[in-house]
């Protein structure tokens, strides 16, 4: 079997992309969305996946997309923090801290929708779109994002937002 | 057909009808799309997720002496702009005490602490504790200066007053138009003058405190401390007796001039 860059970058963060599809499948649940099959992580392309029974109501849709944004980007702040004073404010290094930031960091770089998730939402933003839903007009640039997101990814963005997000923010906050 | 289970209604002997949609790959029976819509998440999952926040628990617990450390640089800063110098110094050792690892924490702990001692009156133990930060601060000219100051204070304890001349020249030399070192200047004559009886001394202390009084108008927060000073340099010259700041004001709580010995 030969890894390929973005396999190795997804082994190399695991748990980052096993909580991407956690927060799909507990959005799902939250939503009363059936989860068909599920994956949490595996090592090819896609790194993991939620199957899900086709989603009706867009807000539900905007939710199941968006779920890792939130609960990744939420967990990677949370676990970044108890390493963030040592690390960047009193330069104390240690094992536990770096863990941590590892574990964070790679969580919060898995938090943008996959283009999966972008084309799933565009699909039902145009449905609601159509039918008059603001929320799926608003939601059209949301898309963009997600793509221009995902091609950031070439460039590491996913990599700086968790970095910027687990160690800029509380630089920023305190 | 479900299209989960892929049994036919009539295959299952199941309770539960297909739902209406025409489209198979959403068809599912009632109690296929239940147990989906409640698929549990594995208990790894669940294990993991506590494990996780156990384990951000546990450092927040290990890294505390991290929390209460920036929280007492925090209350440094805001003594220090309150100009509570005495407690933000306490603060600030409190901190390095918390953070040993930190050498630069360190350092400035202990050129706090010296400057500390060198405003309490304890030149001697701030010099040794000052010149220990030599290299290890950033800002060396900070160290140059606290380290003159503390010579200038040993120098007058010695009761040294050319070296406390010398080194009051040369401290107003490098920092010209500040009324408190042109004020030392008058401060060192004096004690030259207190000492020999010579009035080449009051002359140069008189001309000394002049420059200084009119320095004093561009810093008028100085004045209040600047008009004390003068005193002292003043009670000086008349009774060629050298007393220190604690000593004058001892004496003279309500200060001192030529004319009533002591202000009312």
């Amino acid at each position: 079997m030969m890894l390929i860059p973005g396999q190795l970058v997804s082994l190399a963060t695991f748990p980052g992309v096993i909580v991407h599809e956690t927060a799909h499948m507990w959005f799902c649940k939250l939503r009363n969305v059936a989860v068909l099959d599920v994956c949490f992580f595996r090592i090819g392309n896609p790194a993991g996946y939620v199957v899900h029974e086709e989603i009706k109501v867009f807000n539900t849709a905007l939710m199941v997309s968006l779920g890792p944004l939130i609960v990744n980007s939420l967990l990677c702040i949370f676990i970044c923090f108890p390493a963030f004073l040592p690390l960047r404010v009193f330069g104390v290094e240690s094992i536990l801290s770096y863990f941590l930031l590892w574990l964070g960091i790679s969580i919060g770089m898995h938090a943008f929708p996959s283009s999966g998730d972008g084309y799933a939402l565009y699909q039902n933003a145009k449905k609601a779109a159509s039918s008059g839903s603001i929320l799926a007009i608003l939601s059209f640039p949301l898309v963009l994002l997600i793509y221009l997101a995902n091609i950031g990814r070439i460039f590491w963005l996913d990599y700086l937002y968790g970095a910027a997000i687990g160690l800029g923010l509380p630089t920023l906050l305190l | 057909m479900c299209g989960i289970c892929s049994r036919r209604k009539e295959d299952s002997g199941r309770p539960g009808t297909a739902t209406d949609r025409s489209d198979d790959m959403y068809r599912m029976w009632n109690a296929c799309n239940e147990l989906f819509k409640n698929r549990p998440f594995p208990t790894w999952i669940k294990a993991a997720l506590a494990g996780m926040v156990l384990l951000v628990v546990f450092a927040l617990f290990w890294n505390s002496r991290f929390i209460h450390a920036y929280y007492d640089v925090r209350r440094f800063n805001a003594a220090m702009e309150a100009g509570d110098f005495e407690h933000g110094v306490a603060y600030f050792i409190s901190a390095s005490q918390r953070v040993p690892e930190n050498a630069e924490i360190q350092a400035y702990a202990t050129f706090y602490k010296g400057l500390l001692l060198l405003n309490q009156d304890k030149p001697a133990e701030a010099l040794k504790l000052i010149q220990s930060c030599r290299g290890r601060i950033q800002n060396e000219s900070d160290i140059d200066d606290s380290i003159l100051r503390a010579q200038i204070a040993i120098a007058f304890d010695n009761a040294d007053y050319d070296e406390f001349l010398r080194l009051s020249i040369q401290m107003d030399q490098k920092y010209k138009g500040d009324p408190i070192l042109t004020g030392q200047v008058a401060s060192a004559y004096a004690c030259k003058y207190a000492q020999t009886q010579d009035d080449q001394y009051k002359t140069k202390s008189m001309d000394a405190l002049d420059r200084a009084r009119i320095l004093t108008n561009s810093m008028p927060e100085l004045k209040e401390y600047f008009v004390e000073y003068e005193q002292r340099i003043l009670h000086r010259l008349h009774t060629k007796e050298i007393i220190d700041r604690n000593e004058f004001i001892k004496r003279y709580p309500n200060g001192w001039t030529k004319e009533g010995e002591e202000t009312s």
